[in-house]
């Protein structure tokens, strides 16, 4: 049974009543999502932010068409979310934009949690990606997501996000080779 | 670093790295990285990558017990409202139903619809407005269907405009037409087509 069909019969579960359900697919999912919360330059509350995609999703699953996988659908509710936090945080701190600086600074307090010294200097270079380039990357490298998967997730064409990933990795190349 | 030329395999690799491919498609880029140096020196970056941005610790119980019930009985509940609402389809259609035959029944009960068709083919159903005394209300001759005229092309009436725009004879067939269809059999008897007129001889004749 392939990770959509597993899912899909835990939903069918939950639907018919068995909580231990939700709690496989909470436990199936939510390291990824705190994760790419993570990545997204999210450090706060991330239990509050995975907690809150996973309320949402199981209060709107009757909505759910099953057009995207599950996994996707929970990667683009908690993406929603993030941009929401960011916009209203934005709008508390008229601030426009967070600067590369504060970006690398960001992520400053999270080498310690990375043990080689190849992956601290690769996050470094994806740091300095633009925003979709980072997001298609990480996706790609960290979930193993198909182009198709992450176009639905951040709502463009497969090919595009095709060129980004590529695009991504020969600057990620290029970093590192000049370092 | 550098790219390798199969665009195709290196789109296998971040695959390959999560063991997300089939067993196939592992041996084919297990097979290439054997001689691709920019390809096994691209899945090194990858699985670095994914190394970068190690998952946060999360308090799955926490998140679990914030979740909604699951939905026991749900079903039983949205098959409900189902009934529900089908129900009330059901007696809406009913009511419907039933201010229909309420209206056909009015205006069955006018004078002009009694008096006015003396026609053969609808003879079995009117024979009450056969009666001596039935009252008539139409001054002017109404064309009702009959066996020949029927036979005959339409009239010409169309429904593509408003009532409005019927002449006076087209609105007098019309009516007739549709007397012509009131009048089939009712289950129930139509006692409110004739109206009571006082008799001149008493009764004395009346069978």
């Amino acid at each position: 049974m392939d990770d959509g069909s597993a899912d899909a019969a835990l939903i069918e579960r939950w639907k018919g009543g068995d909580q231990r359900a939700a709690a496989e697919i909470v436990r199936r999912h939510a390291q990824a999502l705190a994760r790419f919360a993570a990545s997204s330059g999210e450090r706060e509350e991330l239990d509050e932010l995975v907690q809150d995609t996973f309320v949402r999703a199981f209060n709107s699953l009757e909505s759910f068409r099953a057009d995207s996988t599950f996994r996707t659908w929970l990667f683009t509710i908690l993406r929603r979310l993030v941009l929401d936090r960011k916009r209203s945080e934005k709008r508390r701190h008229k601030q426009v934009e967070l600067d590369e600086g504060h970006a690398v600074q960001a992520y400053d307090a999270l080498d310690a949690l990375v043990a080689d010294e190849t992956a601290v200097r690769v996050r470094q270079a994806i740091e300095r990606l633009s925003p979709l380039q980072k997001e298609v990357f990480v996706l790609r490298v960290t979930e193993g997501m198909a182009y198709g998967e992450i176009a639905t997730l951040v709502g463009s064409t497969e090919g595009a996000c095709r060129v980004h990933y590529h695009n991504a990795m020969r600057s990620v190349k290029e970093f590192l080779d000049d370092a | 670093m550098h790219d390798c030329a199969d665009g195709d395999m290196r789109d296998l690799l971040p695959g390959y790295v999560h063991g997300a491919l089939s067993a196939a498609e592992g041996a084919t880029v297990a097979a290439h990285l054997e001689t691709c140096a920019d390809c096994a020196a691209e899945v090194e970056l990858i699985a670095a990558a994914s190394r970068a941005f190690p998952a946060p610790a999360v308090d799955l119980g926490r998140i679990v017990k914030a979740l909604p019930a699951a939905p026991r009985g749900a079903r039983r509940g949205v098959a409900a409202g189902r009934a529900w609402r089908v129900a009330a389809a059901i007696g809406i259609v009913t009511i419907g139903a039933f201010s229909v035959i309420a209206l056909r029944g009015y205006f069955s009960a006018t004078p002009r619809r009694t008096a006015s068709v003396p026609a053969p083919a609808t003879g079995a159903a009117l024979a009450t407005t056969d009666a001596p005394h039935a009252p008539i209300v139409v001054d002017s001759p109404v064309h009702v269907s009959s066996p020949a005229v029927s036979s005959k092309p339409r009239s010409g009436i169309s429904f593509g405009g408003g009532i409005s725009d019927l002449t006076d004879d087209q609105l007098n067939t019309l009516l007739g037409e549709l007397d012509a269809l009131q009048s089939l059999p009712s289950t129930e008897p139509e006692t409110h087509l004739s109206p009571i007129v006082p008799l001149a001889d008493g009764g004395h004749n009346a069978r």
